[in-house]
């Protein structure tokens, strides 16, 4: 819009007030008000079920279908949809899996497909190696569980915001539970033998982001530097140690380049991990690249309360970085490598200039990561179906699962900082519901499940479908969302 | 392409940029403060003057905002050109007749882009020996820090945080020399993404709360390349540690992805890695007695007590790859679960062959900002992919309009 008025695109204030009344257009279809309601078009507040139904509807209207099943008013509204993406340059639709309704994604890709090659589709997932789970393949925990089994090795997963506790309990019970994890979880207090494994911060991996992106972490201090008895390990460490243990077989991993080669070896699909990153041994001008700033102080001193004979830096055998000072600081690092963004005379974070090819653009060399979904086989295209209406009962109500950015996190709710920012656990109940109900904002009440009874205060917000309660996610007691609950006013 | 002339070489660059951006790209340093290459050029800080001539034969030129100034074909400019190089000193020197005396006791000190540019300018010498402004300060939450005396007035925070973020609790008060960047009053910041203020901000007047506790310089620090863990965006990060504590995440930047910003789970949300009730030796756990073992005791009891029986592995969407695979081959593919429960693995499954599917195509975080309509299914993103709100954001911020009407379907 700027380039038509002959305005380049970098002068902030005149773009602005250029595009002041035009605006792309965004809509947005989801259970409750979202926080990009100020810069939305149009956005409906409907149940899961009914965000897919209007989402086939747009689909159907985009290929130029009539739409059945709909009331006028969404008919409609499809249709305004519909006609918007279709004269759009460059339509983009973004679902995921945060309401777990399976038909939201297919209606999504269903939009997607009819608009054509000039359409993008992205879908967010729960985790951050979700993606690379997906791909690795395995049993879900019900299969797993549904076998016979005497003992149990659960690494970095805590089973209690998977399961509901009942069935993780059941399943637990009278087997040797083995857990390896970083952090006191529910499932960590239930085990015989637990191991000790690295965070992010100490240990090195690759994960898949949700656009199928893979990308390498590394570690990021020695732990053991500073308290020689710490006995933190990556996962596969302990796990490869075990095995080689329990088979009788010599160890055949000692760094992480031979299991990254042993899963793309094993695992095609997985074959291009190997390129997310340089080697262990790569080198810049024949260093290694330094993880600390070349004035990096008080080494000599840090380790004194210990012994006053400083020890030699930890080695690092898995990658081409090195714990110390002494090592390549520079631009010449490719982007999956650089620890820290410094060049002389450019300290702040403005340092990432003298990085990039363009002030703004991309990273020198190609910005880090593998786009796995880019190298893998295509799967033909399908048609998908919209799902059939659920009929309202009023005598049972359906929970809708209510994500918070801080609140929903595994380890957000466990960091010092957030403490002030996590709401409490409540359930969101809408306008209509609480007058129905007859229930204010802090009353307690009472929902029933098959499995278990769930006792929380009610928040009254204005926008949530009627016959949905808002499950708040990662605060309350993990459930199955899936069936209808019966809700009652009190403890 | 265009060319450009500078100090009296030839350069091409692209011409649709401004010659701040060109020279910076090719190399040159001009010191700069409101400019910000996701921010655009407003030209409030007067910096980044140059020395403009009309052409070859043009000696007296005239002094320009390089920021201000599209780097069209055959500009001649100079930056070393004297009454150039007097104004950018004349200009840090006014900025710092305000600016406090201290760097030693500030948070931003050593990586402070006002610090860089005060050097970049050989400014060394004070001569204002009067009283300075002073504000009192905001008390914005556990997640930042202000003191509005550092401030230069250059913008960039409500710049980011209004246009640039969609935030309505942040703005610019007062006027002249005393202007003043903060909330109407004190109080939490609300947007998930006030963290970049830190960056964003050239000098100290933001900066993280969640470092000041045990803070050190950035020079002090050991860093390393990492993926923010938060959710699966794949940010980039770029964490600090010192004595065996992590004491900060800033931005790393990855131009596909997270660009120059990251969301408030991702930059303060890592403070469990320091938790003191974490294991960090092996363990054996009897009826809630806690046992710390040496790792050989810790292994040869695991291989004792799962020898000859059935062991069943579960491994999670929230470690990496190789343990996973680790685990994996420790127990058989028969006996892996991805430690997903049946319904998050279906839907995930789901995800993964719809990404796989002919005629789908999965644009960047970044490739998100270039859409022209955006149709959002079941997500409220800034919970879920918080990073990704600020890309669709974005994309609207800079039309930012009156309030979208709002519609409600009953289901």
């Amino acid at each position: 819009m700027a380039a038509e008025r002959r305005t380049q695109e970098w002068l902030a204030e005149p773009v602005q007030r250029i595009g002041q009344d035009e605006k792309s257009p965004i809509y947005i279809l989801a259970a409750t008000q979202t926080r990009l309601a100020d810069v939305a078009t149009g956005e409906v507040v409907a149940s899961p079920n009914d965000i897919a139904r209007l989402g086939f509807a747009v689909a159907a209207a985009v290929a130029g279908e009539s739409i059945t099943g709909l009331a006028d008013d969404a008919k409609a509204f499809a249709q305004t949809i519909a006609d918007t993406l279709k004269a759009a340059k460059k339509p983009l639709i973004i679902s995921g899996t945060s309401l777990q309704d399976a038909s939201i994604m297919e209606a999504a890709a269903q939009v997607a497909q009819n608009l054509g090659s000039n359409a993008g589709l992205t879908l967010t997932v729960p985790e951050v190696n979700s993606m690379g789970l997906a791909i690795l393949g395995g049993q879900s925990l019900e299969q797993a569980f549904a076998q016979d089994f005497d003992a149990v090795i659960v690494v970095e997963n805590d089973l209690y915001r998977r399961l509901p506790a009942a069935q993780v309990n059941a399943a637990l019970s009278g087997k040797d539970v083995i857990v390896l994890d970083h952090s006191e979880t529910e499932t960590v207090k239930k085990a015989d033998i637990v191991l000790s494994a690295a965070s992010f911060a100490e240990g090195d991996g690759t994960v898949v982001s949700q656009e199928g992106r893979a990308q390498r972490f590394y570690q990021v201090y020695d732990p053991s530097y500073y308290k020689p008895e710490l006995a933190i390990k990556e996962s596969w460490r302990w796990l490869h140690a075990l095995e080689t243990g329990l088979k009788g077989k010599a160890i055949s991993w000692t760094l992480l380049d031979d299991v990254i080669e042993s899963v793309a070896k094993n695992v095609p699909a997985l074959e291009a991990i190997q390129d997310v990153a340089p080697n262990a041994g790569f080198r810049v001008h024949g260093l290694k690249v330094a993880r600390e700033p070349r004035r990096y102080s008080g080494r000599t001193a840090m380790r004194a309360p210990l012994s006053i004979h400083e020890p030699k830096q930890p080695v690092d055998k898995d990658s081409a970085l090195t714990f110390s000072m002494e090592g390549y600081v520079g631009n010449q690092t490719p982007a999956a490598l650089v620890p820290f963004a410094w060049s002389a005379g450019w300290n702040s974070p403005q340092a990432w200039n003298k990085f990039q090819d363009n002030v703004g653009g991309h990273l020198k060399g190609g910005d880090a990561g593998i786009r796995l979904f880019d190298r893998l086989a295509k799967r033909p295209a399908r048609t998908f179906v919209a799902p059939a209406p659920v009929v309202a009962n009023p005598e049972s109500f359906r929970r809708v699962p209510m994500q918070h950015i801080f609140a929903s996190g595994e380890f957000t709710v466990k960091t010092p900082a957030m403490e002030s920012r996590i709401p409490e656990a409540m359930f969101a109940v809408g306008e209509q519901d609480a007058a129905r109900l007859n229930v204010q904002d802090g009353q307690k009440i009472t929902v029933k499940t098959g499995e278990a009874e769930i006792v929380l205060p009610v928040q009254v917000i204005e926008y949530l479908p009627t016959g949905y309660i808002g499950y708040p996610v990662g605060i309350a007691p993990t459930v199955s969302l899936a069936e209808p609950v019966s809700v009652a006013v009190g403890v | 392409m265009a060319t450009i002339h500078v100090d009296g070489k030839s350069y091409e660059v692209n011409g649709s940029e401004n010659l701040l951006q060109a020279c910076l790209s090719l190399g040159i340093d001009i010191p700069y403060f409101c400019w910000h290459p996701s921010l655009g050029s407003v030209g409030s800080c007067r910096q980044c003057a140059v020395t403009q001539y009309a052409n070859p034969e043009d000696t007296r030129g005239r002094l320009v905002m390089s920021c201000m100034t599209p780097a069209a074909d055959n500009t001649y400019i100079s930056i070393e050109d004297n009454e150039a190089k007097n104004f950018r000193a004349s200009i840090v020197e006014f900025l710092m007749t305000n600016h406090p005396h201290d760097c030693p006791v500030c948070e931003e000190g050593g990586h402070c882009h006002l610090q860089d540019m005060t050097v970049m300018t050989q400014h060394d010498r004070r001569r204002y020996r009067f009283t300075k402004r002073t504000h009192y300060n905001q008390e914005l939450g556990s997640f930042i820090s202000h003191e509005m005396n550092r401030c230069i007035a250059c913008y960039r925070c409500v710049r980011y945080y209004k246009d640039y973020a969609g935030g309505t609790d942040f703005g610019v008060y007062a006027s002249a020399s005393r202007v003043y960047f903060g909330r109407p009053e004190s109080g939490t910041l609300e947007s998930e993404f006030s963290g970049n203020l830190t960056e964003v901000c050239p000098t100290g007047v933001f900066t993280d709360k969640t470092h000041s506790e045990r803070y050190n310089r950035k020079w002090d620090m050991q860093y390393a390349p990492s993926v923010c863990q938060g959710c699966s965006s794949g940010c980039n990060i770029s964490p600090g540690e010192r004595y065996g504590e992590l004491r900060r995440v800033e931005n790393r930047f990855n131009g596909d992805v997270n660009q120059y910003f990251l969301c408030d789970k991702g930059r303060f949300g890592t403070g469990y890695v320091n938790r003191a009730d974490r294991p960090r030796q092996p363990q054996f756990r009897t009826a809630g007695n806690v046992t710390t073992v040496s790792v050989d005791q810790a292994l040869d009891t695991v291989i004792e007590n799962i020898q000859a029986k059935k062991v069943l592995g579960i491994g999670s969407p929230r470690a990496s790859l190789e343990s996973n695979f680790a685990l994996r081959e420790l127990v058989g593919q028969e006996n892996y679960s991805t430690g997903m429960s049946q319904k998050e693995q279906n839907l995930v499954e789901l995800a993964a062959s719809i990404m796989q599917t002919e005629g789908v195509y999965n644009p960047t975080m970044r490739e998100i900002e270039s859409y022209d309509a955006v149709l959002i299914l079941g997500e409220d993103l800034t919970q879920t992919a918080p990073r990704m709100a600020l890309s669709v954001r974005e994309k609207q911020s800079q039309r930012n309009g009156s309030r979208a009407p709002y519609s409600r379907m009953v289901g």
